[in-house]
């Protein structure tokens, strides 16, 4: 009996050591504090592009809505690093469900095994309780954009509802008119979603589609594709559902949904 | 208003144990989900049965907001070491609610496009397991804990890419016995 006690309490010892040596002290689910070291991500891997138009052609892997589907983003990643000529990766937001800093970290862990440039837009799921503090904090600006030496790249906030205080349409639009190249814009919700976009910013983001060359999306979990005043208009499925990959060779553009292999062609704009 | 909330429920909590003759304590806690850092009160009416109320303290965003916290905790065991008494394994259930009313909801605010658009948000729950070592000649104890989160267990699940670190947190805890 006595032995069995002993045995049971050395099991017990053992058991609180493994757990104290992976446990870290957090301080509260709902802070804006990450255990991640990873900070202003989106800037340093600005920082990072090579020339991307150096072969003619520009390919951006595009992934959404990962949620806490952990095991489906890991298997996209495993499958986007085996893809060659992979300018960089825009993953479109919801990579969370309560924008919890834990989801934060655990998203960011997956995110650290992509091997190229990779950037990422706030989501609207990732943009309540600490989620504006956390994207902060862990990828810099909420709204920014970079430039090749033949696109401007415009990454935008759509989470209207959840942080209006990063929602600022007059910013895109002054960004968008105010290129000289063409622009390829990526946001969460589809700027024509009239759910979400009514009033005076309806009118806005209509002026701004007009103008750009391609606008990505994700939020609705599908592939989706239509033109509209000669701009193309993408949305991204769910990680589950697949990725995509945009390559851009002067006035056209292919998409090819993965893992199907399905191909699309487009007509851009000037 | 929510302080005042907070305070009534305390003394409420502290006129019942008195009332049941409960053994209470005083407790504070470092991290363990409870906050950066969290206080309150423990009753403890049976040698094995024990709950504690507390509140805690987190940032957001560079502003202070607190949390309350409720826990029960069972003790199996209870080992006489010395002066001391050892308390191997603890093992409980807690509820975490926050008090940020702006960034954090029990219901999908009416402003999101369809009624339940978001799961609740202000509180979570999980397991803890802890060691604790009580030292009667000090009135103090001194615990361990480990705990996971609700939404932690479904998250390690839906990961091929595991790591339990973020869903799991370690405390140390702190009671003073009366």
């Amino acid at each position: 009996m006595k032995r069995r006690f002993v045995l049971g309490l050395s099991s017990l010892l053992l058991v609180s050591f493994v757990l104290w040596a992976c446990a870290p002290f957090q301080d509260s689910v709902f802070s804006d504090s990450l255990l991640r070291k990873e900070r202003q991500l989106n800037h340093k891997m600005i920082d990072l592009m090579g020339d991307m138009n150096s072969d003619g052609i520009i390919r951006i892997a595009v992934i959404a809505d990962s949620h806490q589907n952990y095991k489906p983003l890991d298997q996209t990643i495993d499958a986007i690093n085996d893809t060659p000529g992979i300018d960089f990766v825009a993953n479109l937001g919801d990579f969370t469900n309560s924008a919890y800093n834990l989801e934060y970290d655990q998203f960011l862990k997956s995110y650290a095994r992509i091997k190229m440039p990779r950037v990422t837009t706030i989501g609207n799921h990732d943009a309540i309780g600490a989620g504006p503090s956390l994207f902060k904090k862990a990828f810099g600006d909420i709204n920014f954009y970079f430039e090749s030496t033949s696109h401007r790249f415009v990454f935008f906030s759509t989470a209207n509802l959840e942080d209006p205080e990063s929602f600022k349409p007059d910013w895109l639009s002054e960004v968008v008119n105010g290129s000289t190249k063409p622009v390829i814009i990526f946001t969460h919700i589809a700027l024509e979603d009239t759910e979400r976009f009514s009033g005076q910013v309806a009118p806005t983001f209509n002026q701004i589609i007009q103008k750009a060359q391609i606008v990505f999306n994700g939020h609705n979990h599908v592939y989706f594709s239509r033109e509209r005043s000669g701009t193309a208009l993408i949305q991204g499925p769910r990680v589950e559902v697949g990725w995509i990959i945009a390559e851009i060779q002067g006035i056209s553009l292919k998409i090819t949904q993965m893992p199907k292999g399905q191909v699309e062609w487009f007509t851009l704009k000037p | 208003m929510v302080h005042a909330k907070t305070v009534i429920l305390f003394l409420a909590f502290f006129q019942f144990s008195i009332w049941a003759q409960a053994e209470w304590r005083l407790n504070f806690e470092r991290a363990g989900f409870f906050g950066s850092y969290s206080g309150g009160v423990t009753y403890q009416w049976a040698e094995r049965h024990a709950a504690d109320l507390s509140l805690g303290f987190y940032s957001n965003d560079n502003v202070q907001y607190n949390q309350v916290n409720i826990s029960y905790r069972y003790s199996r065991w209870s080992v006489p070491w010395g002066p001391r008494n050892w308390i191997p394994v603890q093992v409980g259930i807690f509820t975490l609610r926050t008090l940020d009313k702006n960034n954090y909801f029990v219901r999908s605010p009416s402003e999101y496009p369809s009624e339940g658009y978001y799961d609740p948000t202000a509180f979570r729950w999980g397991f803890l397991y802890g060691t604790a070592i009580e030292f009667p000649a000090y009135k103090v104890s001194v615990a361990y804990y480990v705990k996971i989160l609700d939404n932690g267990v479904v998250a390690l699940y839906n990961n091929s890419n595991m790591d339990l670190q973020y869903y799991i947190s370690s405390g140390i805890g702190f009671q003073y016995i009366f």
